[in-house]
């Protein structure tokens, strides 16, 4: 059949006319469109659209028009009355597909071979809750309810419903819990200095890319959100369109590299200190505000030389310390302080003053005060600044130094908006990063301001938190970096801490971890596992029992995206023997005796989870959100004063008591923690031994077509990438041997994997780049996955996962490359 | 007259493909069809051309060209493929095309035309993409239609509508007010081979 006799004789003139016409004759009857091949819809069907979108299983969780046909969905469109503005992705338009990939889980199973065998038998919902009500009640026996441990997981469990109905389960069962390490070394130095916030991550939130409008540069570290956020990318061109200067600072020329007026390469792990080579010029040449210094960051206060600490009035005054009452948490909770005010020096009186009492103390200088010598935090800071003068810089980071003073110069000359994606921080010395931006927008006051942020991820709206957590009491969180090390001695904090049954909601532990291996080898240590996911992952194949869930497209669910609350609609019923994740925790509540907390509908749970004065100040209900899927709860205007959220309402360049992100008893170098500093990557540096053996430093990138590890079983998407690709500089694979779409080997001690090669210049010279995502079963036969490479140090303040801190070597592959399921 | 075409925004395109998706949805384009794609300079996929530190990548996203002289249309010898002469748009009447494929080694854009050698397949035992998009067969050539089942209900093509850069737009070049036509005559912007004369519906927008 040709288009013409579908369309009818289309003519320009009764173009738009034709198609009102050919929809009334096709559902009066079909005549003009019979013979429709079996591939394609029955247009006669009705269709219906939903409003839904994943929930944190894509980058922004965009709202699509669903088109669901005859109880199924066939797709995604964009919504174009999305109040975000959002155009989905290519990751977007395909997410339908997800419904219908082909490791899809569709019924309870049991294990009948080994661990990660894949020998399994299908079994009812009713015997799954039966075997794991018996473990439980085991456990609780045994060693108690921190013996089971819940290993959450981005990506999968949905918002305010499904994923803190899951939360609520295991704060009511006292269980313990997974805490998160991912991506958040800079947001910890940020913390350092701006305050720990219970809603960001360590920093003043500014809306990005909406405040770009107001910003003379916008300085991109190793962020290329074109790749990782291509919501993002319409306000950063029109910004940039408008006059503002990009800067990306990455040492992969990535596509935001490719558009920005400077594109500037460090060496990798030295981000750091290229920032201290622009502060050094800064300061050297005046380029500060020292007013701002002076106000609004501890510049004056006086640190005792020998402790490194704040020096406090008690040094001068024995009525010090002084303890008082406070009330944090409400009129009814009375908490004891001790006061003893942070000392500053006084020029006017030649004296020691209290900080925030004297008018205009001195930031730079030398004291004695109650006999103990003394300097300003700013001098301390400027010591170690200078310890990096622009040459020095340029040689360690092989950056040039006219670029380290053109960057210098920009800072100076803002707003600045400082935006930061992971790839810097990926390294152990992460944290100071972070630190050191802070205390380089700390110079000039480039924060708290329109167009001046130093941002490094997001921002949360508070809700009904008692939802979450009934009992008022937190559950053990075992960091997930340190739970393959608990699982092997059984110990946590020092103490016996034997683990006997794991629940592994979705795939962070493996398949999203670094240290693949050996996570995988410490879950064979546990006793009883539980798997929970839609698609059979990387994780859950280690389980004893596999449990359905549902999709996102299965569930009613209210989300918080950056400044939006979310309305997700149900589309579908749950496909199989499928369960939502709230539906499970019902089931488990339940069946563990807590039946009377869990008696609630997903509405109910909706309800209760935005029952805060702070939702309905911004017009948030239940019904609000659902009549208008997606309401702002932020104002893109907002910006945060600058009344800080540290101890002193200052921006803390200089830390008085440095803690980790973390603290579970491990050690590290508290003396070392109240400045920012650098030091070299533990593994991924030139002296290290690994390196001499693996000389080529071990990265990813955000692949266009998959977000993390959702996306990976995508037709369309594996269309475009059908197998494991790893990018090299010409320069390092001539001397190999390597061309263009060889196989190779990546290998080192830890793991190898075998990927297609593809070249690029805009790889550094020294390091491979490979788009992460891929699930185990996409490898060839005989590889291993991305992860198995991964070192597992982390440093002890940051805590967090340091996917490049690793090296590895590249070699031809010898032998046959074959898949599962045939070539690719 | 009227001639639709497009203005493609190069310093916009961040090559995230998601025309050459949203293309692939719409029109239900079988597995290992491709109506739109999107190249780099470079060697290789997505690597950029010169030497460190002066690189250079930019994304050509291609599809028919929709050329006010076509070279397909003068080769093919049933009038299959012809030009809309209201709109402009290069179309395929898939019934009376024989699958000779004169079309395709005619036109000077390489790979804007696919052949189903197979009965076309897809990936899930499911009708997906538009309802009204036009049905794919065996032994017929195929490319770009602009999304015709979309026009005629008063719509921009899929690619433009979705783009996430908003580098791409839609309109009639005749008409000098519109959106594309304004583009068009205000920036710099390049065509593809016009030394072959086939005068393309396309702007590249550099």
């Amino acid at each position: 059949m040709t288009e013409e006799k579908r369309r009818g004789a289309v003519t320009r003139r009764s173009f738009l006319k034709t198609s009102a016409l050919a929809a009334g004759a096709a559902v009066a009857g079909g005549v003009a469109l019979s013979g429709f091949d079996a591939a394609l819809a029955d247009p006669a069907a009705e269709e219906r659209i939903c409003i839904a979108g994943d929930q944190y299983a894509g980058c922004a969780s965009c709202q699509t028009e669903v088109i669901v046909r005859e109880g199924k969905v066939v797709g995604n469109r964009r919504w174009m009355d999305d109040p975000r503005g959002n155009r989905p992705c290519l990751k977007g338009l395909a997410k339908f597909q997800r419904l219908y990939a082909e490791n899809r889980i569709k019924y309870p199973m049991r294990r009948t071979g080994e661990r990660g065998e894949g020998k399994w038998e299908r079994i009812s919902w009713d015997e799954a809750m039966a075997a794991i009500t018996e473990k439980w009640q085991e456990c609780l026996d045994t060693v108690g309810p921190q013996g089971l441990l819940l290993v959450g997981g981005g990506g999968k469990g949905g918002g305010y419903i499904h994923n803190y109905l899951v939360s609520r389960l295991a704060n009511v069962l006292g269980c313990s819990v997974s805490a998160p390490c991912n991506d958040f070394a800079l947001a910890q130095g940020h913390n350092k200095v701006f305050g720990p916030s219970t809603n960001t991550w360590g920093f003043p939130y500014l809306e990005f890319p909406y405040a770009l409008k107001d910003s003379k540069t916008c300085i991109a570290w190793s962020s290329n959100r074109t790749v990782a956020g291509p919501q993002d990318w319409r306000g950063i061109a029109e910004a940039q369109e408008n006059g503002m200067k990009l800067v990306s600072v990455d040492c992969t020329y990535t596509v935001l590299s490719q558009k920005a007026d400077l594109w500037v390469r460090p060496k990798p792990g030295t981000d750091t200190v290229l920032i201290f080579g622009i502060m050094q010029h800064m300061i050297a040449n005046g380029m500060t505000d020292e007013g701002f210094l002076r106000d609004h960051t501890v510049a004056p206060v006086l640190i005792d030389k020998e402790t490194k600490r704040y020096a406090r009035l008690s040094l001068i005054d024995p009525s010090y310390p002084q303890e008082t009452i406070a009330y944090p948490y409400g009129p009814d909770i009375p908490v004891p302080v001790s006061v003893d005010p942070i000392l500053v020096w006084d020029p006017a009186a030649n004296a020691p003053g209290v900080l925030g009492e004297v008018a205009a103390p001195a930031i730079n200088g030398q004291f004695e005060v109650g006999g103990k010598a003394m300097r300003t935090a700013y001098d301390m800071l400027i010591d170690t600044v200078n310890e990096w003068p622009v040459e020095k810089a340029a040689e360690l980071t092989e950056v040039p130094a006219e670029t380290i003073i053109e960057l210098a110069e920009i800072c100076y000359d803002g707003p600045v908006y400082h935006h930061c994606g992971y790839g810097a921080q990926s390294y152990n010395n992460g944290v100071q990063l972070g630190h050191a931006m802070a205390a380089l927008g700390a110079l000039t006051g480039n924060t708290c301001r329109p167009g001046a942020a130093i941002n490094s991820g997001w921002i949360a709206p508070a809700f009904n938190v008692m939802y979450m957590g009934p009992t008022g009491f937190n559950s053990v969180s075992i960091p997930q970096l340190e739970i393959p090390q608990v699982l092997e001695t059984g110990k946590f904090m020092g103490q016996d801490y034997p683990i006997k049954f794991v629940i592994l909601q979705g795939s962070s532990m493996i398949g999203g971890g670094p240290d693949t291996a050996r996570n995988a080898k410490a879950l064979q240590m546990v006793d009883f596992i539980v798997g929970l996911d839609y698609l059979f992952n990387d994780a859950v194949r280690y389980a004893d029992i596999v449990l359905p869930l549902a999709n996102y497209y299965e569930q009613e669910e209210v989300m918080f995206a950056g400044s939006w609350v979310l309305y997700m609609e149900k589309c579908i019923d749950p496909m199989y023997e499928a369960k939502t994740d709230g539906e499970f925790a019902r089931l488990l509540g339940t069946a563990f005796g807590y039946g009377e907390l869990f008696d609630m509908t997903d509405e109910e749970c909706a309800r209760e989870a935005l029952d805060a004065d702070s939702m309905r100040e911004v017009g948030i209900t239940y019904d609000s959100v659902k009549e208008q899927r997606a309401i702002r709860w932020l104002q893109p205007d907002y910006h945060h004063d600058l009344n800080f959220e540290t101890a002193t309402g200052r921006m803390e360049f200089y830390v008085d008591d440095p803690q980790p992100r973390i603290n579970f008893g491990q050690e590290y170098d508290y003396d070392k923690e109240h400045l920012p500093y650098w030091f070299p990557p533990t593994e991924a540096w030139e002296t290290t031994e690994e390196m001499k053996q693996y000389p080529l430093v071990f990265t990813s990138e955000r692949a266009r077509n998959r977000y993390h590890t959702q996306d990976a079983e995508s037709p369309w998407m594996l269309e475009i990438e059908p197998e494991p690709i790893v990018r090299l500089n010409p320069r390092d694979a001539a001397p190999r041997g390597l061309a263009e779409g060889d196989y190779v080997d990546v290998f080192n001690t830890r793991g190898l994997v075998i990927a297609r090669l593809t070249l690029s210049e805009g790889v550094r010279p020294g390091m491979v780049v490979y788009p992460k995502g891929w699930q185990m079963d996409q490898f060839a036969k005989g590889s291993g996955c991305w992860g198995d490479l991964h070192n597992g140090q982390f440093d002890p303040v940051g805590v967090n996962s340091s996917y490049f801190d690793s090296v590895c070597e590249v070699r031809k592959h010898e032998g046959a490359v074959e898949f599962e399921g045939g070539d690719r | 007259m009227t001639r639709y075409g497009f203005a493609i925004d190069v310093k916009r395109c961040m090559g995230c493909m998601t025309c050459t998706v949203a293309c692939k949805a719409a029109n239900n384009l079988a597995t290992g069809v491709w109506w739109n794609r999107m190249f780099t300079e470079g060697d290789a996929h997505d690597a950029p051309s010169g030497e460190y530190p002066n690189l250079k990548r930019e994304f050509i996203t291609m599809a028919c060209q929709h050329c006010d002289n076509p070279a397909c249309v003068k080769v093919c010898p049933v009038g299959a493929t012809y030009k809309d002469p209201d709109t402009g748009v290069v179309r395929q009447d898939y019934d009376k095309c024989i699958g000779c494929r004169m079309c395709m080694s005619a036109c000077p854009y390489t790979g804007v035309r696919s052949f189903n050698w197979e009965e076309p397949s897809y990936p899930f035992d499911l009708a997906v993409g538009d309802q009204d998009s036009p049905a794919h067969q065996k032994h017929v050539v195929e490319k770009c239609t602009m999304c015709w089942h979309r026009l005629a209900k008063g719509e921009e093509p899929a690619c433009v509508v979705g783009c996430p850069a908003d580098a791409r737009f839609w309109g009639d070049l005749d008409d000098p007010d519109s959106a594309v036509s304004k583009l068009v005559q205000s920036r710099a912007w390049e065509q593809l081979l016009p030394e072959m004369g086939t005068k393309p519906s396309v702007y590249y927008l550099v």
